[in-house]
């Protein structure tokens, strides 16, 4: 964990100082004299050796400070903790969906297998897959925001709530912090502007979820035991719920951790596609103009959730399934 | 006359020779036979191979892959134009049809690379062992634990946005799937009875490696590409929404969408065709890659 930990900041680090082009001009201006150019970049520390610079990166990490943006100008930490609690609750909310919707598919699936049924469920979930989510999210705001009505297509909440009903910031993610406040206006403000982009999100990734629910499934219900229920004269409820079930989600927990890092990918899209404050856009914004140090904290960040996120689903397991012990 | 008797000879020799691969490729014919939309998914990527290589033949308009016609701007689709017209008054369909030839060769290209580099140091890493493998694998890993969609947006935006640069991002966070892959095959083949039958026979390192452990692990790495197909022209789609990837004018159906996008919901044609044929053939790849891997899995067989 810790070795890889290493490995990704020399990876983020390399990336972003091998290459061709000039941040000393970036953070200048276009109209910098030469001077200027060269004792700014003594200021940044861009004329030192490349190992150095990789030292005094990581010394400065440690001490939490990942640089200041180029763009904003301000620390990168800040804009972390400032646009990370919105992409935090998109793709949360779009991981529950998906294991909403993908679970009882994939059991429908597993159950009625090569019918009609299983054929449509799996034409549903593979379209999911298969769309660009930037492009399925321009669809769903054409019908339900341009042309239904129903929801908005852009921003975190109606711009009037700022002002009659704003929401105290507490954890920054306003489902809940509206919650919290009891500050119902902003509450459902905040649930319809996010209902599009999480279900975008979730439908690119309910094919992971729902497959792997279905082939677990088909092979639990030819087991033994699942014989045997059904020869004591259970109902075929109880035996697909009860029996069947709890053993075939394993595989699904697994999935649902990478299903997470790649909604983390997608949210970038996502949230360029919506107008979604979040890290995702910030990334983009980031990238298109090479902010170095924007750009390293995000992979950063990216890559430390998804490393955590799928050591915590590594423990689950070991947790949920007895036969399986870590040394 | 007796050429044509030498030919059956051979032909019925090969054959016996090749009884249990004849077998199994007619098992697997009759599975995908009795999987539909496989079927549709095959047929599909064969029409859309056709439509790339005869592009310039098939399409109304070839030349407004770059000519542009700021008098037709934004023309609604009509039997003149399927699809419709553009910002700058390019026929939709026909840039389609040549953006067809863009994601493939992506598709084809960043496969390609990532396979190989994926087959050789994941060959390695499984056939020598030890401290080597420790290296390549931890090397993997750390490349594995990035998103791979930000790595290769992070990359994209160092080497310079165009598309070879987007497809040596996609490669670059795309290998080492591949080495896993294929290292793990290895592994379980090193052990099997037939490499222990070549080592006793005092076959070479490099004949048992390239003769007997490469080749049975080229079943897994094709499914593993095809399954992966759909996933790379997504990405690179992808890049290209973003400006990372393809510059304008190449045809990109990615970059097609976003600069469609910003003259939604008015103008809706410009986004939503280069969306439905990135569909249609992501969808054909991702049908197929589904057989293939439901084929391939025992537990799924019986």
């Amino acid at each position: 964990m810790l070795l890889v930990l290493v490995g990704i900041l020399i990876i983020t680090f390399l990336i972003s100082h091998l290459v061709p082009s000039d941040p000393a001009r970036l953070w200048a201006g276009s109209r910098a004299t030469k001077g200027q150019l060269e004792q700014t970049r003594a200021e940044l520390g861009l004329d030192k050796p490349l190992h150095v610079q990789f030292l005094i990166y990581l010394f400065k990490l440690l001490h939490g400070d990942l640089g200041r943006s180029y763009h904003t100008r301000r620390p990168v930490v800040a804009d972390l903790l400032d646009y990370f609690p919105a992409t935090f609750e998109l793709t949360t909310l779009a991981l529950i969906l998906s294991i909403i919707i993908g679970i009882p598919l994939g059991i429908v699936s597993a159950t009625k297998k090569d019918t009609i049924l299983d054929h449509a469920a799996r034409i549903f979930c593979m379209s999911g897959v298969s769309m660009p989510v930037f492009w399925s999210g321009l669809m769903l705001q054409l019908l339900f925001s341009s042309t239904l009505h129903m929801f908005p297509s852009s921003g975190r909440v109606d711009y009037f709530i700022h002002l009659n009903n704003p929401i105290q910031r507490i954890t920054g993610m306003y489902l809940l912090d509206s919650l919290i406040t009891s500050n119902w206006p902003a509450f459902l403000s905040a649930v319809k502007h996010m209902l599009l982009p999480a279900i975008t999100l979730s439908y690119a990734s309910l094919v992971q979820i729902s497959r792997i629910t279905r082939s677990s499934m088909i092979e639990v219900l030819r087991q033994e035991y699942i014989r045997t229920a059904r020869a004591k004269g259970l109902p075929e409820k109880i035996v697909i719920y009860k029996h069947a079930l709890k053993n075939a989600l394993l595989p699904t927990t697994t999935l649902a951790g990478l299903t997470y890092g790649f909604m983390l990918g997608g949210s970038v899209l996502i949230e360029s596609i919506f107008d979604w404050p979040g890290i995702g856009l910030y990334a983009i914004r980031s990238a298109l103009i090479i902010d170095y140090p924007a750009i390293m904290g995000v992979t950063l960040l990216f890559s430390i959730i998804y490393t955590t996120v799928n050591l915590a689903v590594d423990l689950l397991y070991a947790f949920l399934d007895p036969r399986i012990r870590y040394g | 006359m007796r050429a044509i008797l030498h030919i059956n000879k051979k032909v019925k020799t090969w054959k016996i020779e090749h009884e249990s691969q004849l077998k199994e490729l007619r098992f697997i014919l009759q599975l995908i036979r009795r999987n539909p939309l496989s079927l549709g998914g095959i047929s599909v990527l064969f029409l859309l191979i056709t439509m790339a290589i005869f592009a310039p033949i098939i399409t109304p308009y070839p030349e407004d892959v770059i000519e542009t016609h700021p008098a037709e701007r934004f023309l609604p689709p009509t039997w003149e134009h399927l699809m419709g017209t553009d910002d700058l008054g390019r026929d939709i369909f026909s840039r389609i049809a040549f953006g067809s030839q863009v994601s493939l060769r992506v598709a084809a290209l960043v496969l390609l690379f990532s396979a190989s580099i994926g087959v050789i140091l994941g060959g390695i890493a499984g056939f020598i062992g030890g401290t080597v493998d420790e290296v390549i694998m931890r090397i993997t890993d750390m490349f594995l634990s990035f998103p791979s969609l930000l790595l290769a947006m992070a990359i994209a935006a160092s080497l310079g946005p165009s598309l070879t640069n987007a497809m040596i991002a996609i490669s670059v966070t795309w290998w080492p799937w591949y080495a896993r892959l294929v290292r793990g095959q290895i592994l379980s083949l090193r052990e099997q009875p037939f490499i222990l039958a070549a080592k006793a026979l005092g076959l070479s390192r490099k004949r048992i490696i390239f003769r007997h452990l490469l080749p049975n692990c080229l079943g897994v790495v094709l499914i593993a590409i095809s399954m992966d197909a759909g996933y790379v022209i997504l990405t690179a789609a992808g890049l290209g929404f973003i400006g990372l990837g393809a510059q304008p004018p190449t045809p990109e159906w990615g970059l097609m969408i976003s600069t469609g996008r910003t003259y939604m919901p008015r103008y809706w044609w410009c986004a939503t065709f280069p969306g439905i044929a990135i569909m249609i053939t992501v969808l054909a790849f991702n049908l197929i890659g589904d057989a293939l891997r439901d084929i391939t899995d025992p537990r799924l067989r019986r």
